[in-house]
């Protein structure tokens, strides 16, 4: 095209020029922008989904893991039922671990993962916690009756494994409708510890995994409160690295990551 | 050469045009609302017609048959100039820039646009921006812009509206210039009465959509073919009478129980009939201060006694508002407009009775608008 | 502490700005000029991330970019748990953000002005270019920083499909909410500052722009 502005004023010609220099300016900051987040990947990587609970645990088995085989482990922790449903939707995960055995039935039954490697890691333990510095004494379920407790926080059942376990533990005891203005409903079970921690509220029905990294006191519940919280791995159907996931899935549960699991209040029936 | 034949039901009213543009200025003249604008906005292809056959220059630029449209040139093909009422200068653009708007990228852009700076008289002012101007160099900027271009037509909305009287009277000068030297149809919408006469060779009197009178402007004024144009057009006295004589000589009108001569009319003696004058062709009758004084010339024309009810200085002349005698009417009968020097030479008060009279031939026979009368 | 949240936040941020200029762009003038059937319908879609929940929102782009939807099935490429996923995440929910302001100021241009275009013989793409576009500037470009402000802070579309992976997916906000989970607040706050800090930038950068583009 033509340009015949070859005599324009010269304000004209300013203004062209600066508003071409801002955008040249502006050009070169963003691919400075992508050019710096721009890295390659040459080791093997893994793509775990987790969790949220199993958060610092499979950090710290991941950690190990790497320096045993070199494979490098990748964490997506979130919400459970998230996790499942990206699972659902094809996105490229190796191995998913649940916080409850239920989910990976169901995979299961779709046909989503790889047979025969589904596996128990953990099964679930139920605690009362409260802050270091509390006044209140909790020792039995039924010390939640206190009437010095205005909120009770726990994980919501409506989504969340540990608030089932937790609303069948306070039905057993008789004391779910007695409570249940008193509870304050998490988005998880670890919103739920950060409630009480924070002083939101007075005692937390969290998991024993949580508790023990905490700084609080806890209490177990008993497990026959509540149906168990089986929670179990597997590996995903579909996934580019099936060995190293293999290997991950029976790393979790050989003596190395127990111990690590154990450490973070991740407990096998057989190990109580 | 604009040729106009379209209909469009716009809101209340149905549009109907049919006329043909020249070389020369049209005015397309009548009140607020009446569609002028939406028959600008018709030719310029802003708006489509609803059926009809508009050409320019022997080009069919719109054109439907039995229902269907045909043809229908999209505006930035249609090579028409058009001047909005408000400018419509582009805000972000310099004088330069706006008008060489039209033209960019053509070899000779430059040089066409600096020719009509100068036309227009803005020189120095290519580097501002439109709203560093005042109205009329802006309107300058409009027109200049719109002609840059070299259209086959140019179209006005009430261009001068906003402006000034004496920066007003000099753009219809130019105005005026620029039509006989581009040598365009030039279709010019107005409410102003003094713009219509400033300007135009013609006359199209617009009310709700259709052409009630196109003719020369002498024509349209003298000689109104309407209520509605003789309203308009600012004949302020309209009345209904009766036909009792008619002869090749004239016509007598029963008038409010008195006799009026007027100019002859194909019409019967019976008949219902309606006549104008304007207020500046009514003459109060010298030494008719003084009572009981005929003239020594023969009685004056459809002379009639009364008394002013009430007047209005206009500035360059005075409104009167006359009641006669024994009038039926409240207030008053007739608007007399006197130019100040003549009203001075009276001694007027509201009390005082004094004579007018109506010229014959200034008195005009409307014949109502009717289908079949279409030009 | 790992710069990389922030990084890919800007990174996903300003790739998303990019798409919703032009996908917004065209919408706000689409839904500002042009009268089609149907057009209502399309309005109401495009507002529609404004108000659904940011999980709903990911719930569906799961569907949509995931096994069985149209993306996976027809260009055969699986975009979850990428930058590109966190990319229509963020487009996603600041497009109507965009579009809603662009259109606003699109409709606010005096369209006696387009018409006088026209009538000087120009056609519509060069109307739209250099008449409309060019005096609605000031709302596309307030409209674009909303976009960016907004999709630098999106959170719940993002972890649907992005996933939270650190290192290739998490994005600065999700790192503070991982943080904050975490009880790991200092560090939380640090992140917290930075977006901020960024954010103002911005913010004050583009105002200061604005007042020196034409006049």
């Amino acid at each position: 095209m033509v340009c015949c502005c070859t005599r324009w004023p010269q304000r004209v010609l300013a203004g062209r020029a600066a508003s071409s220099l801002a955008l040249k300016f502006a050009t070169s900051l963003l691919l400075l922008v992508f050019a710096a987040g721009c890295s390659r990947e040459p080791i093997p990587e893994l793509l775990v989904s987790a969790a949220a609970d199993l958060a610092p645990a499979f950090e710290d088995v991941g950690h190990r893991f790497q320096e045993e085989t070199g494979t490098r482990v990748r964490f997506n922790f979130g919400s459970t039922g998230q996790l499942a449903q990206q699972v659902q939707a094809g996105a490229p995960v190796d191995v998913f671990a649940a916080a409850n055995v239920s989910y990976i039935d169901d995979l299961e039954q779709r046909g989503l993962i790889v047979p025969g490697t589904k596996a128990l890691y953990a099964r679930g333990r139920l605690t009362l916690w409260t802050r270091s510095d509390s006044q209140l004494r909790i020792e039995t379920m039924l010390d939640l009756a206190q009437p010095a407790i205005q909120r009770i926080s726990m994980a919501n059942p409506e989504h969340a494994p540990y608030g089932v376990a937790a609303r069948e533990a306070l039905q057993a005891v008789g004391l779910w409708e007695v409570l249940r203005s008193k509870l304050v409903l998490a988005e998880n079970v670890r919103q739920g510890l950060q409630y009480a921690e924070t002083g939101n509220a007075d005692v937390g029905i969290v998991a024993l995994s949580l508790s023990v990294q905490s700084e609080g006191r806890y209490v177990l519940v008993p497990q026959e409160l509540h149906k168990p919280l089986d929670q179990a791995l597997a590996v995903i159907r579909g996934t580019d690295h099936e060995a190293e996931a293999r290997r991950f899935a029976a790393f979790v549960n050989q003596r190395e990551g127990r111990a690590i699991m154990r450490k973070y209040g991740f407990t096998l029936p057989e190990e109580e | 050469m604009l040729s106009l034949d379209f209909r469009k039901r716009i809101g209340d009213f149905q549009l109907e045009v049919s006329l043909e543009v020249g070389e020369e200025v049209l005015v397309l003249f009548g009140p607020s609302g009446s569609g002028k604008t939406s028959i600008l906005n018709c030719i310029a292809g802003l708006v489509t017609p609803d059926e009809g056959r508009i050409s320019l220059d022997g080009e069919v630029i719109f054109e439907t048959v039995r229902g269907r449209v045909l043809r229908n040139v999209p505006t930035h093909r249609r090579r028409l100039g058009y001047v909005f009422q408000d400018y419509a200068l582009f805000p972000h653009m310099t004088v330069a820039q706006n008008m060489a708007y039209g033209v960019r990228g053509q070899p000779d852009a430059q040089q066409r646009v600096e020719t009509m700076v100068r036309t227009m008289r803005l020189d120095n002012l290519e580097g501002r921006y439109p709203r560093q101007l005042s109205g009329g160099q802006q309107q300058r900027v409009a027109i200049g812009r719109a002609l840059v271009t070299r259209p086959r037509s140019l179209l006005l909305d009430e261009p001068f509206s906003a402006l000034d009287t004496m920066v007003r009277d000099r753009l219809q000068r130019d105005l005026v210039e620029l039509q006989e030297s581009w040598r365009l149809p030039v279709v010019y919408v107005t409410h102003s009465l003094g713009d219509a006469f400033a300007l135009g060779h013609r006359i199209a009197v617009v009310n709700e959509g259709h052409i009630e009178q196109l003719g020369p402007k002498e024509q349209v004024l003298n000689s109104p073919s309407s209520r509605a144009v003789a309203r308009f057009t600012g004949a302020r006295n309209i009345f209904e009478a009766r036909v009792v004589q008619s002869t090749p000589g004239g016509l007598t009108l029963e008038w409010r129980g008195h006799r009026l001569a007027a100019p002859p009319a194909p019409l019967a003696v019976g008949a219902q009939t309606t006549f104008c004058i304007r207020p500046e062709q009514i003459m109060l009758l010298r030494g008719s201060d003084h009572p009981e004084a005929p003239s020594p010339a023969s009685r004056a024309e459809n002379a009639f006694w009364g008394q002013i009810t009430d007047e209005i200085s206009r500035g360059a002349t005075v409104s009167l508002f006359f009641r006669l005698d024994d009038s039926a009417s409240d207030g008053y009968d007739l608007e007399v407009s006197l130019p100040i020097h003549v009203y001075s030479r009276f001694h007027l008060d509201t009390r005082k009775r004094i004579a007018v009279s109506l010229k014959k031939e200034s008195i005009r026979i409307i014949s109502e608008y009717r289908q079949e009368d279409r030009h | 502490m790992a710069w990389h949240p922030l990084v890919l936040s800007l990174q996903v941020a300003s790739l998303a700005t990019v798409v919703v200029l032009v996908v917004g762009l065209g919408l706000a003038l689409l839904l500002a000029r042009a009268r089609f059937p149907g057009r209502s319908v399309v309005d109401a879609l495009v507002n529609l991330p404004l108000v659904l929940p940011p999980s709903v929102l990911g719930f569906y782009l799961l569907f949509v970019l995931g096994r069985g939807g149209p993306v996976r099935d027809l260009l055969g490429i699986n975009i979850l748990f990428t930058w590109m996923a966190a990319v229509i995440a963020s487009a996603t929910v600041a497009l109507p953000l965009m579009v809603r302001t662009s259109k606003a100021a699109i409709e606010s241009v005096d369209p006696n002005l387009e018409k006088a275009a026209r009538t000087l013989g120009v056609p519509e793409w060069r109307v739209i270019k250099e008449v409309t576009v060019p005096l609605a500037s000031r709302g596309i470009v307030a409209g674009l920083v909303l976009a960016f402000a907004r999709a630098l802070g999106e959170f719940g579309a993002t972890l649907m499909v992005a996933g939270n992976i650190p290192g290739r997916t998490q994005t600065a906000p999700l790192a503070i909410y991982d943080l904050v989970q975490s009880n790991r607040i200092r560090e939380a706050n640090v992140l917290v500052l930075i977006m901020t800090v960024v954010s103002f930038v911005v913010l004050l950068g583009v105002g200061r722009w604005q007042k020196t583009w034409w006049r």
